[in-house]
Order: structure tokens, then C-alpha cells, then sequence
């Protein structure tokens, strides 16, 4: 999952992308609304994370800008202010939620949490799709109630393909969307963690989450919701 | 009095009083100059017919005629007079119509000389009398002294006066009272703009209007328009008052913030608790300072009439979207064009804390 931060408080921004990486997101960091708009709107991102009170151009105008070109990822603002005028501001110019400073950093974690579910269409924190299940609070995946040992990639991969469960992902996406920019891009590496993945969760080929659809991507194919 | 037009009213109205009440003063001064000068005119009139009539006898005596031209001498209690009088006092002729009459004893002239007296008789009835003391030339060639005086009424031309000075309070009154009332018409009218004024300042203050309407008379624009800017500068200072508050929030809860982040990195323990404890002190009393409400009662002209509905509505899109998981229930039955007079924030904030806490 790919975010972006975008807050003029080094210290506060780059605390937060610390913390965010080290929870397994790949994210872009961006110190004033200029920049911050330019990643907004041209970079591939999941969500955003976007400070009220920027330089140059305000939060709010970067979510109604973004809004308007049709971004439909989640916004998630942080607003000095705790009036309601300011989060009802923020939440009708297109933002999804809120979070007060000074805040404990779990609270703008389970907020991510909970937006992304919410924007692949998962009304809980555990998605269950068949034997699979996967609690994005405790980063756990079971399958039949076994849990899977994960590296963090092959967690990152699978957690973006049930997000976006029944869509087909590319792997340019899962490269963009999971690597940080920084790292070397390599599509090879993509299909050695969805082949590990396969053995991992499905060692006897049986219930087959993971749909490879030749040269356009990847799917996961099983149906949300338990299995009878 | 703080009605301008009530003091323009009493202001014209002692005016009025003034100036009418000299000109009535004057003007009945003067009809009963003239009237005067007339009954005087008259009486002199009539004394010059008595001498006229007069015949010297034989005897050494005035005759005086039993008709004279003039009928009321010769009808009794007529109001008109005349009597002749010797040199003793003693009485040698009065007219017919002094029968029951006393003609007032007044002094006696100088021989050949006019006197004119107003005096009274017994029953208090006024007259004008007119003595004129003269020195008869008998045929004998001897001159004998006697006096003539004419009486006259006074009570006709007093009711000639008093009806004249009805005449003239009437006609005056309701020229006083047509004049003020015209002018209350005409203050109306000349006034409609500051009313209008008022009106606007009201819808003002009641959050209809932004500011005052530019169509006003030459003598009003300037305190219009200063009324405008003095409206704007007050919009702008509570603007400014929020945008200071915006301002302080980010430049002290970001670093707070900051710290909280720092601190979350740093390994947990007691420093890091009772450190935060400190952060969460600091958040506590900048949070009730921002709480304060933006708008007051002093700040008249920056209320606005904030549409109820409409507010709502944005807050539980809001709280919707936010509590999207536990996907509540909010029914509004908000009557249409319901208004809160103040400032929008205010109202967000206590429907906010209230929808948020049910």
C-alpha cells in the first residue's frame, strides 16, 4: 500500500512516515500543499494523509483539488483544530476521516487501517474470503484457522490483493503501490512472492487464492465472507 | 425626547404659538383701534346733530326738538344717549330714550374742547361718552355756558370684538393645526431613509443582510457608507480573531505532535508516561482556549443567520462518513428556513458535540 503524507512539520512528517514504513506501508512524504498536491495528483497512491494547515496551498484546497480531478483514494486529515467547523470543512471539501494533533500515532494507524479496508469495500478489520483470513490490525493471515507465517512483502502483497479482492492488479501496480520509490523496480521479484504466497497458503493447490490472469495480472479469486 | 420628529414637531409648534400669538395680539390691536376710532368717529358725528338741533329761546334756555334725526335718541333703553346740561349741573334736556337712565356724572371739559371717556353705570355696563362744554350766543348777545354728552353702549361693539377674536383664534388654530400636520406628513416622508436605515441595520444584526443597501439620499451615503466599512471592519477583526486561533493551533498542537511522535520512538517507561502526561496537559489548555466561541454578543454586526438545515446536513454527512462502520442511524426533522442567529462555527460546534455524543 502506497500513502502519502503530506505535513510541514519535519519532525511530525517524518516521525509519521517512519512509523508507517515500519508498519509495512510504502510512503511518499511531501513538506508543503505545493508538493503535496503534485504527489496527490500524479502519484499512484492508496491513501493520503494530509495536514490542514500547509504552506503554499491548504489542505483543504489539495482534497478539493484532488477530488475534483478524480481521485478516489482515502483522505485522512490531521487538523490542529479540534472545532467541528474545521472537520466538517475537511470531511465535506472530500475527506474520509480525521485525526486531532497531537494524536498516539495507533490512532492514525487503525484510521489507515480502517479507511483502506473501507475502500476495497471490507466492513470489518478481519477480511475473510473462504478459508482465508487476514486481521490487518494484527497483520495475521490464517488460512482454515492455521496461521501463515509472512514476510513483510509477502504480507504487503497479499493484504493489497484482498483489499482490492475481484479487481485484477497488474503487476506494475503491486510493483508501484508496495515498493518504495527508491527501491530498484523489478516485476520478476513480484511473481516470486505470489508463488511463495501460493505455497504458503495453499500447499496442496486446492482452494487456489491467487489468480494469475496471463499479461494482465494478478486476482485474488476467492469470494468474501466465510465458506460454508 | 429622542424622536427627531417629535422635537421638529414641538420645535414648529412653540413657534407656531409665538408667531401666531403676536400676529393675533397685533391684529386684535388694531381691529379694536379702528373700532374704537369709529364708535369715537360716530359719537362726534352724533353731538354735531344734537348742536345742530339745539335752539336758543327767549328764556335764555337750549330748546332741543322732540324728533331728532337720530330714531334710537328717541327710543327708550336704546343704548344711545344724550343729555344737555346747564352751567349748575342741573339737567335741561335728555333724550327720550334716557327716561330710566343715569348718565354718568364724568368731569366737565374746558369750554370748546372734546372729551372722550369709557365709564361705567350701575350695573357695570361700559360706556363711551363724549362731553363737550360750550358758550351758547343768545340773540340777547349773552353767552351762556352749557354742556352736552352723549353715552353710548359699549356692549355691541364688545361683542363685535369678542366675536372677532373667535373668528381670528379659530382661523388661526386650524391653520396651526392643517400647518403640523403637514409637516408631520411631510417628516414621514423626509424621514422614510433613516428608517430605512434602521430597518437594515436590524436585518443586520439579525444575520438578512451583509450590509447596508447603497440607495440612499446625497445627505445619508456617507453614514451609510461609513456604517458599510464600520460592519466590515468588524467582520474582518472576528475573522481575524479566528484565523489568529487557526494560527496558534497549528504553531503549538503540530509541535506537541512532534513531541508525541518523538516520544513514541524513544523507549517506553515512566519518563516517556509522565512526558506525555505533560503533552496531554499542554493539548488540554490549548484545546479550551480554542474552544471559546468565536462570535459574541459584542460582535453585533459579524453574526450571520447560520441556515440550520443545511449545517446539519454537511455535519451528518460528515459523521456518516466517519462512523462508516458502525453505519448510524440519523433522522433530521428540521423546519425549513429555521436560521440560528450567530456564527457558523458556534453552531457546528454544539450540534457537533451533540450528534457525536448520541
Amino acid at each position: 500500500m502506497r500513502l502519502l503524507v503530506i505535513e510541514d512539520d519535519a519532525t511530525l512528517r517524518e516521525s509519521l512516515v517512519a512509523k508507517l514504513a515500519d508498519a509495512g506501508f510504502a510512503v511518499e512524504q511531501a513538506g508543503d500543499g505545493k508538493e503535496g498536491l503534485y504527489f496527490a495528483l500524479e502519484y499512484p497512491i492508496d491513501l493520503a494523509i494530509i495536514d490542514l494547515g500547509l504552506p503554499e496551498i491548504s489542505g483543504l484546497d489539495i482534497i478539493r483539488q484532488a477530488r475534483d480531478q478524480g481521485k478516489t483514494y482515502p483522505i485522512l486529515i490531521l487538523t490542529a483544530r479540534d472545532r467541528w467547523q474545521d472537520k466538517v470543512d475537511g470531511l465535506d471539501a472530500g475527506a474520509d476521516d480525521y485525526v486531532v494533533k497531537p494524536f498516539q500515532f495507533e490512532e492514525v494507524s487503525a484510521r489507515v487501517n480502517a479507511l483502506l479496508r473501507r475502500s476495497g469495500g471490507w466492513a470489518s478489520s478481519t477480511m475473510t474470503a473462504g478459508p482465508v483470513s487476514l486481521d490487518m490490525s494484527r497483520q495475521e493471515l490464517t488460512v482454515n484457522d492455521s496461521m501463515i507465517e509472512l514476510t513483510s512483502f509477502e504480507y504487503k502483497i497479499i493484504e493489497y490483493l484482498m483489499i482490492r479482492a475481484g479487481e485484477v492488479i497488474s503487476k506494475t501496480e503491486l510493483t508501484e503501490r508496495l515498493y518504495d520509490q527508491d527501491f530498484e523496480r523489478d516485476s520478476n521479484v513480484i511473481e516470486v512472492f505470489i508463488g511463495r504466497l501460493r505455497k504458503k497458503m495453499d500447499p496442496d493447490n486446492t482452494i487456489k487464492p491467487i489468480e494469475t490472469l496471463r499479461g494482465r495480472g494478478y486476482r485474488f479469486a476467492l469470494d468474501r465472507g466465510h465458506s460454508d | 425626547m429622542s424622536s427627531l420628529s417629535a422635537r421638529l414637531l414641538v420645535s414648529v409648534s412653540v413657534l407656531l404659538i409665538f408667531f401666531f400669538g403676536v400676529t393675533i395680539v397685533v391684529l386684535d390691536t388694531a381691529f379694536r383701534s379702528a373700532g374704537e376710532q369709529a364708535q369715537k368717529d360716530i359719537l362726534d358725528g352724533q353731538l354735531m346733530a344734537l348742536l345742530a338741533a339745539a335752539e336758543p329761546s327767549s328764556e335764555g334756555v337750549l330748546v332741543m326738538p322732540p324728533d331728532l334725526h337720530e330714531p334710537r335718541f328717541g327710543t327708550i333703553d336704546s343704548g344711545l344717549y344724550a343729555q344737555l346740561r346747564d352751567v349748575g349741573g342741573a339737567v335741561v334736556w335728555h333724550s327720550r330714550s334716557a327716561l330710566d337712565f343715569d348718565m354718568p356724572g364724568g368731569p366737565t371739559p374746558r369750554s370748546g374742547l372734546r372729551l372722550f371717556q369709557q365709564e361705567s353705570v350701575a350695573d357695570g355696563t361700559v360706556f363711551l361718552t363724549l362731553t363737550l362744554a360750550v358758550q351758547w350766543e343768545f340773540p340777547d348777545g349773552a353767552l351762556r355756558p352749557f354742556e352736552f354728552k352723549i353715552a353710548e353702549s359699549l356692549d355691541s361693539f364688545n361683542a363685535q370684538i369678542a366675536q372677532f377674536r373667535r373668528q381670528l383664534f379659530g382661523w388661526f388654530g386650524a391653520v396651526a393645526l392643517i400647518m403640523l400636520l403637514s409637516i408631520s406628513v411631510m417628516l414621514r416622508r423626509l424621514l422614510r431613509p433613516l428608517r430605512r436605515i434602521e430597518n437594515e441595520i436590524v436585518e443586520i444584526e439579525e444575520g438578512d443582510r451583509q450590509s447596508l443597501s447603497g440607495q440612499f439620499p446625497t445627505e445619508l451615503t456617507g453614514v451609510a457608507r461609513n456604517m458599510n466599512l464600520l460592519i466590515d471592519s468588524e467582520r474582518a477583526r472576528s475573522d481575524r480573531y479566528r484565523v489568529t486561533l487557526d494560527n496558534l493551533a497549528h504553531s503549538l498542537k503540530t509541535p506537541l505532535a512532534a513531541m508525541r511522535a518523538l516520544l513514541g520512538q524513544g523507549p517506553s517507561g515512566e519518563f516517556a508516561e509522565r512526558f506525555d502526561e505533560q503533552i496531554e496537559r499542554m493539548d488540554e489548555i490549548v484545546r479550551y482556549q480554542l474552544r471559546k466561541p468565536a462570535a459574541s454578543k459584542a460582535d453585533k454586526f459579524a453574526l450571520t443567520a447560520v441556515p440550520v438545515g443545511r449545517e446539519v446536513e454537511r455535519l451528518v454527512d460528515g459523521l456518516n462518513k466517519v462512523y462508516h462502520e458502525k453505519q448510524p442511524t440519523i433522522e433530521t426533522n428540521i423546519s425549513a428556513g429555521m436560521q440560528f442567529r450567530g456564527d457558523s462555527g458556534d453552531f457546528l460546534e454544539v450540534a457537533g458535540n451533540l450528534l457525536d455524543n448520541a
